[in-house]
C-alpha cells in the first residue's frame, strides 16, 4: 500500500524504487498531484512561460481531458506528467512520490512501469511486428518471455487486434495502429494512461472507435489523461482542464 | 543473454530495411577487415608463430666479422668451427651446415634438389627428431661413409606420398647412391628450401689447418639454459681473441671477431620492419573504414532519433538504447569480418604469390586458427570502437519529440561536430598513408633508375651443377663449358652467350689477394674483392660496357697468362693514378696464379640495385673452371623465354643426367631483387587508395548530410537573391574547411611518423617536400571534388519546393 505523504528527505532513487515496485493504490486516491509547476523557455532575449503555476491533482479512476487552443499548453504539460520533459519549478507528486528530481535512468523506469502513452502519430516502431511492439516496454522491464507473451496476448485481445500480431505497422490502418498503440499502453498495466491527442490522425470512424476503446478501459478502471482539441471527445472524459497561455483557467468536473 | 538476441534479431531486420547503408557499411568494413586479416596472416606465419625448433629463442647463428675491413657475417671454415666446438663454454651444442645443389637421376628426368650437408649435431642442436627412422651418427661425417639421407617432411610427402616404407630407400645423387635412414617433421626446412640432408663428410684437405681461410659452412648454436645472448657474444668474444693469439697469420689486425645473433632474426629479421610497417598501415585503413561507419551510423542515428525516443518514452533506459545500436554495429562488424575472411583468404594467397622466395617462412602463412581468431577478435572491437560513440549519440534524446507531430530527426550541434571530427580524422589517416606510399613509391622509383651497369632486357639465366663424381677433373669442368657454349652460342636467335659463377644481383664472394709489388704493413689487412669467374662472353652478353683495355677472351685460357678485368671501383681503389692495366694481383686460392689486369669495366651492382659497386675482378672461367654454373644467353629479338627449350634439349644432349633449373629471365631477376621494395610501395599504394577513396565518400557524405538539413536555408537564401554561386562557394568552403583540417593534421601525424620509415628508403629522404607537398595536393584535389556533387545539388534547390517543405 503506497501512501501519499511525499518525504522530501527520501533519495530520487528510493523513490522511483518503491513507486517501480507498488502495488494499485486505492480508488479515489491521489495519483498526480501538481504544486505551482512552471516550465518555462528561456531564450537570450525571452522568456516564454509555456506553463504557469499549475495546480492539479488526479484521483485513480478519473478520465481527465486537458483542452485549450494551439499553444496553450497542452502538449507541454502531458510531456512533463509523462517524465518527458522536466520542469522550472514546483513539485510533482506521481503516486505520492516526487518525481522531478530523478536522475534519468529512474524517469525511464517510472516511465516503464507505471505510465502508458498513447500518441497523436501511434509512434509505432516501423522494424517491429504488432507483438513486437506491444512487448517492447516489458522487454525494456526485463520480464521473463512466457509473461510477456501473455500479457501482450491479452492487451493485443483486449483491443481486439490479436489477429494482426505478425503484421508490420505499416500493413495496418491508421485506426488499427492506434489500437495497437493502445494495447502498448496498457499491457504494462501502467497507473496513468497519458493520451495526446489520440484521434488528432484519425478519421472520424476510427477515431470514435478509439474514444470508444478509451471509455470501455476507463470502465475497467483505468486513469487517463488526455489531450484534445475535440470539444465532443473532451465530453466523454469526467473532467476537463481548459489551458490559455500556459495556465488553468478552467477545471471541470462534470460527474 | 535472450535480450541479447533479441537485439541481434532486429538489427539484422532492421539493417535488412536499409541495404544501400548496410551495404556501404559492410564493404567498407570487408575491406579494412580482410586487409588487417591477411597482413595479420602473413605477420603471424612469418614472426609470430613460433618455429618448428625446441626452445627457438636459445638459438643462435654464429658469424665471423674483420671489423676493419668492414667485412661482416663471414661462413666460418672447418678448422674454425672446430675451434668454436672445443673452446666456448655458452652453447649446450652447435652445429655445422652448406647448402648445396645436387641432382637427382633415375627418374624420367634429372632432377635439382637442393641438399644441405650437416653434421650429425644439426638435429639436436635445432631441437628437432625424425618422425621416421633417424638423424645422422657422428661416423657418418667420414667420407665414404657420409651417403645416407634425411628427407624433410615435404619431400616424402610429395615425392615418396608419405610412404613409411622409404626408409632404406635408395637415391641416385651426382651419380652417388644414397639411402634414406630418416625423415623430419613438418615445417623443419632449415636452411630455407632444403629437400634433404646429408652428413657434412669434408675431405682432408678442407679439414686440415691450411684451409683455415676456406669458408664456407654456416654455424648455429644451441645457447646453455639460463645463458644469454650478450653472456655467449663475451665467451665468443675471448674466443675471438684466443684465435687471434693461436693464428695471428688469419686475424691478428683485422679486428676479428665472432657475432653471436638470434637465429630468429637472422631468418625473418630482414622482413620484421616491413612487415609490422606494412601491419601498422593496415590498420590505418581499419581506422579510416571505422570512421566512415560511424560517419554512417551517426547520419542514421539523427534519422532514427523519433524511434529512440519513443523507445525511451516506453521506458528503455540509456544503457538498454546503447544495447540496441551496437547490437547493430556488431552485426554490420560481424558481416564486415565474415566477407573480410574471404578477402582475407585470397589477399593471403596473393600476397605470398606477390612475394614469391622473397619472403621466409612462407609455407608457414595462412590463413588458420590464430587468424580466423584475429578476425573475430578484430571484427567484435571493431563493432565497439565504431559503433560506441553513435550509440551514445543516438542514446541522448529529446523526449519532448515524441509528442511532436511529425517531428523529424534533426543533427544537433554536438553530432555535427563529431560527424565533422571523424571526416577530418579520415582525411589525417588517409594522409599519413598517403605520405607512406609516396615515399616508398619514390624509393622504388629511385631503385628501378639505378645504373646497374649491365643491360638486363633480352637475357636468359639458368643454372647448372657439375657432379664432383663425373666432373672431378679441371679438364672435364672446362670442356663441358667450352662445348655449353659453343651449342648455345650456335642456336638460331642467340646473339651470344656467357657462364659465371653468379650472377649479377646475386651475392658475395669476396677472396682476398695480394698486389703485385705492394707489402702489407704490419697489422694491415689483406685486400678482398668480389670474385666473379666468368667465360670470354659473359660480360659482353650483359652489355656492359668497357671503359679500358679488353674484355676477356677465349684465348685466355688455361694455358696463357691469367687475366682479369676489373670494375671502375676496384681501379680506382688501388690504382687510383689510373695504371690498372698491366698491375699483376694473385687470388688466395690453392691453385691460383698471378694474373694481370687486361681491362676496366663499368660497375655493376653485384649485392643488389640498392647497395654500392664494390671493388669486383672477373677472371677468365677457363683458367678457373667452373662447377656451379649460372649461364646468361642474350636473344637477338622477342623474348628471352623463348629460346628456353632449345637451351634446355641442348643441356640434355650435353649431359642426360644435368638438369638446367631455375631458369629465368635476367629482367625477372632483377624484380625479384626489389620484390619486397616493390611489395611495401604497391601494399601502401593499395592501402593508402582505400584510405583516399574511402576519406572522399566521408567528405562528400558529411557535406551531402549538411546539405539535404540545410536545404530550407538554402531556399531562403535563394529567394532572397542569392547567386548560385554564392551556394556552390558556400558549400565548397565547409568541405575546403574540413580537408584543410584533415590535411593539416596529417602533415603533423606523417612528420612524425615519417621518421620510422627512413631506413626502409632508399634515393629519397623521409622528409621529402615534393613527396608531401604532392600528397597534401592530392588530397585537397580530391576533396574538392567530392565536395563539388553535394555542392552542385545545392545550387539546384529551387526555393519554392524548399520553403514549402518545412
Amino acid at each position: 500500500m503506497m501512501t501519499t505523504n511525499n518525504n522530501a528527505e527520501t533519495p530520487a532513487s528510493e523513490d522511483a524504487a518503491v513507486l517501480a515496485g507498488a502495488a494499485k493504490v486505492e480508488t479515489g486516491k491521489s495519483l498526480i498531484t501538481l504544486e505551482g509547476l512552471t516550465k518555462v523557455f528561456e531564450t537570450e532575449e525571452v522568456e516564454t512561460h509555456a506553463l504557469s503555476n499549475i495546480h492539479l491533482n488526479i484521483r485513480q479512476g478519473e478520465w481527465v481531458a486537458i483542452v485549450g487552443p494551439s499553444g496553450s499548453g497542452k502538449s507541454t504539460l502531458l510531456a512533463v506528467l509523462g517524465l518527458l520533459d522536466t520542469t522550472t519549478r514546483g513539485t510533482y507528486l506521481l503516486d505520492g512520490k516526487s518525481v522531478l528530481d530523478l536522475s534519468a535512468s529512474d524517469r525511464a523506469l517510472v516511465r516503464n512501469r507505471h505510465i502508458g502513452f498513447i500518441f497523436q502519430s501511434f509512434n509505432l516502431i516501423g522494424d517491429l511486428t504488432v507483438f513486437e511492439n506491444v512487448e517492447l516496454p516489458l522487454t525494456y522491464r526485463g520480464m521473463p518471455a512466457a509473461e510477456r507473451k501473455q500479457r501482450v496476448e491479452k492487451a493485443l485481445d483486449k483491443v481486439g487486434m490479436a489477429h494482426r500480431a505478425r503484421h508490420m505497422p505499416g500493413q495496418l490502418s491508421g485506426g488499427q495502429q492506434q489500437r495497437v498503440a493502445v494495447a502498448r499502453a496498457v499491457a504494462g498495466d501502467p497507473l496513468i494512461l497519458l493520451a495526446d491527442e489520440p484521434t488528432g490522425n484519425l478519421d472520424s470512424k476510427n477515431g470514435e472507435a478509439v474514444m470508444q476503446l478509451l471509455s470501455e478501459l476507463h470502465k475497467a478502471g483505468a486513469t487517463i489523461c488526455m489531450v484534445t482539441h475535440d470539444p465532443a471527445h473532451a465530453r466523454v472524459a469526467t473532467r476537463t482542464v481548459s489551458l490559455f497561455d500556459g495556465r488553468v483557467v478552467q477545471d471541470e468536473q462534470r460527474r | 543473454m535472450e535480450t541479447f538476441l533479441q537485439n541481434v534479431r532486429y538489427a539484422v531486420r532492421s539493417l535488412r530495411k536499409s541495404p544501400g547503408f548496410t551495404l556501404m557499411a559492410v564493404l567498407a568494413l570487408a575491406l579494412g577487415i580482410g586487409a588487417n586479416s591477411a597482413v595479420f596472416s602473413v605477420v603471424n606465419g612469418v614472426l609470430l608463430k613460433p618455429p618448428p625448433f625446441a626452445q627457438p629463442e636459445r638459438l643462435v647463428h654464429l658469424w665471423g666479422n674483420y671489423a676493419k675491413a668492414n667485412i661482416k657475417d663471414i661462413v666460418v671454415s672447418v678448422p674454425e668451427y672446430r675451434d668454436y666446438l672445443t673452446m666456448p663454454r655458452a652453447f649446450s651444442s652447435l652445429a655445422a651446415f652448406d647448402a648445396s645443389n645436387v641432382t637427382l637421376t633415375g627418374g624420367d628426368a634429372p632432377e635439382r634438389l637442393q641438399m644441405t650437408l650437416s653434421t650429425a649435431s644439426l638435429f639436436p642442436t635445432l631441437g628437432v627428431a625424425p618422425v621416421l627412422g633417424r638423424g645422422f651418427t657422428e661416423e657418418e661425417e667420414t667420407l665414404g661413409r657420409d651417403k645416407v639421407l634425411v628427407l624433410t617432411h615435404k619431400t616424402w610427402r610429395t615425392r615418396f606420398a608419405q610412404d613409411p616404407g622409404v626408409l632404406g630407400r635408395e637415391l641416385r645423387l651426382d651419380g652417388d647412391t644414397y639411402t634414406v635412414v630418416g625423415v623430419l617433421p613438418p615445417g623443419v626446412e632449415y636452411p630455407a628450401d632444403t629437400d634433404l640432408y646429408a652428413p657434412l663428410a669434408p675431405t682432408q684437405e678442407r679439414a686440415s689447418a691450411v684451409s683455415r681461410g676456406y669458408r664456407f659452412l654456416s654455424v648455429v648454436g644451441r645457447l646453455k639454459p639460463g645463458l644469454t645472448l650478450e653472456a655467449a657474444q663475451a665467451d665468443m668474444d675471448r674466443l675471438g681473441r684466443e684465435m687471434e693469439t693461436l693464428y695471428e697469420e688469419y686475424y691478428k689486425g683485422y679486428g676479428w671477431t665472432i657475432s653471436v645473433k638470434s637465429l630468429e632474426d637472422e631468418v625473418v629479421g630482414r622482413v620484421r620492419g616491413t612487415l609490422w610497417l606494412l601491419l601498422g598501415a593496415v590498420g590505418f585503413v581499419l581506422l579510416v573504414a571505422c570512421s566512415s561507419v560511424a560517419n554512417l551510423l551517426l547520419a542514421r542515428a539523427t534519422a532514427r532519433q523519433r524511434e529512440v525516443s519513443i523507445r525511451a518514452a516506453l521506458g528503455a533506459g540509456r544503457g538498454q538504447l546503447v544495447a540496441q545500436f551496437l547490437a547493430e554495429s556488431l552485426v554490420l562488424a560481424a558481416a564486415g569480418g565474415g566477407l573480410g575472411l574471404l578477402l582475407a583468404i585470397w589477399g593471403t594467397d596473393a600476397l605470398v604469390a606477390m612475394v614469391g622466395d622473397g619472403l621466409p617462412r612462407a609455407a608457414a602463412v595462412g590463413l588458420d586458427v590464430s587468424s580466423v581468431l584475429f578476425t573475430a577478435g578484430l571484427s567484435v572491437l571493431t563493432g565497439i570502437g565504431f559503433g560506441l560513440v553513435p550509440a551514445l549519440q543516438a542514446s541522448r534524446v529529446d523526449l519532448s519529440s515524441t509528442m511532436r507531430e511529425g517531428s523529424r530527426g534533426t543533427e544537433g550541434g554536438k553530432a555535427g561536430r563529431l560527424r565533422a571530427g571523424l571526416v577530418v580524422g579520415q582525411v589525417a589517416f588517409a594522409l599519413v598513408l598517403l605520405v607512406g606510399a609516396g615515399l616508398f613509391l619514390r624509393s622504388f622509383q629511385a631503385l628501378t633508375h639505378v645504373e646497374a651497369g649491365f643491360v638486363p632486357e633480352g637475357v636468359l639465366t639458368g643454372r647448372l651443377a657439375l657432379p664432383a663424381t663425373s666432373y672431378a677433373k679441371p679438364e672435364d669442368q672446362r670442356a663441358f663449358q667450352q662445348e655449353l657454349l659453343r651449342r648455345v652460342q650456335a642456336l638460331p636467335g642467340v646473339e651470344s652467350a656467357g657462364v659465371t659463377n653468379l650472377l649479377p644481383l646475386g651475392g658475395k664472394t669476396n677472396i682476398s689477394f695480394d698486389v703485385e709489388g705492394r707489402t702489407r704493413a704490419a697489422g694491415e689487412m689483406w685486400p678482398a674483392v668480389e670474385s666473379r669467374f666468368a667465360s670470354a662472353d659473359y660480360l659482353r652478353t650483359l652489355k656492359v660496357r668497357l671503359r679500358d683495355g679488353r674484355m676477356l677472351q677465349e684465348t685466355d685460357g688455361p694455358d696463357a697468362a691469367w687475366a682479369v678485368v676489373i670494375n671502375q671501383t676496384f681501379a680506382d681503389l688501388y690504382w687510383p693514378k689510373g695504371d690498372a692495366l698491366g698491375q699483376r694481383v694473385k687470388l688466395h686460392q690453392s691453385d691460383a696464379q698471378w694474373t694481370t689486369v687486361v681491362g676496366i669495366v663499368d660497375d655493376l651492382r653485384e649485392w643488389g640495385l640498392d647497395t654500392p659497386a664494390r671493388p669486383t675482378a672477373y677472371y677468365s672461367a677457363l683458367q678457373v673452371p667452373l662447377t656451379h654454373i649460372y649461364l646468361a644467353v642474350r636473344v637477338k629479338a622477342g623474348e628471352p623465354e623463348s629460346l628456353r627449350t632449345a637451351i634446355e634439349s641442348e643441356v640434355r644432349a650435353l649431359d642426360g643426367n644435368l638438369p638446367l633449373f631455375k631458369v629465368t629471365s635476367m629482367v625477372r631477376l632483377v624484380d625479384e631483387s626489389i620484390v619486397s621494395r616493390r611489395l611495401t610501395a604497391l601494399l601502401m599504394g593499395l592501402f593508402a587508395g582505400t584510405a583516399l577513396l574511402l576519406a572522399a565518400l566521408g567528405i562528400s557524405g558529411v557535406i551531402g548530410y549538411s546539405v539535404a538539413q540545410r536545404t530550407r536555408e538554402m531556399g531562403i537564401r535563394m529567394a532572397l537573391g542569392a547567386a548560385k554561386s554564392d551556394v556552390l562557394v558556400l558549400v565548397l568552403r565547409q568541405g575546403v574547411k574540413l580537408a584543410a583540417l584533415g590535411v593539416g593534421l596529417g602533415l603533423v601525424l606523417s612528420l612524425v611518423l615519417a621518421r620510422l620509415l627512413s631506413t626502409m628508403l632508399y634515393g629519397v629522404t623521409a622528409y621529402d617536400p615534393w613527396t608531401f607537398a604532392g600528397v597534401a595536393a592530392l588530397l585537397s584535389a580530391v576533396a574538392l571534388g567530392a565536395t563539388w556533387l553535394p555542392a552542385h545539388r545545392a545550387t539546384r534547390v529551387d526555393p519554392i519546393i524548399a520553403l514549402k517543405a518545412e
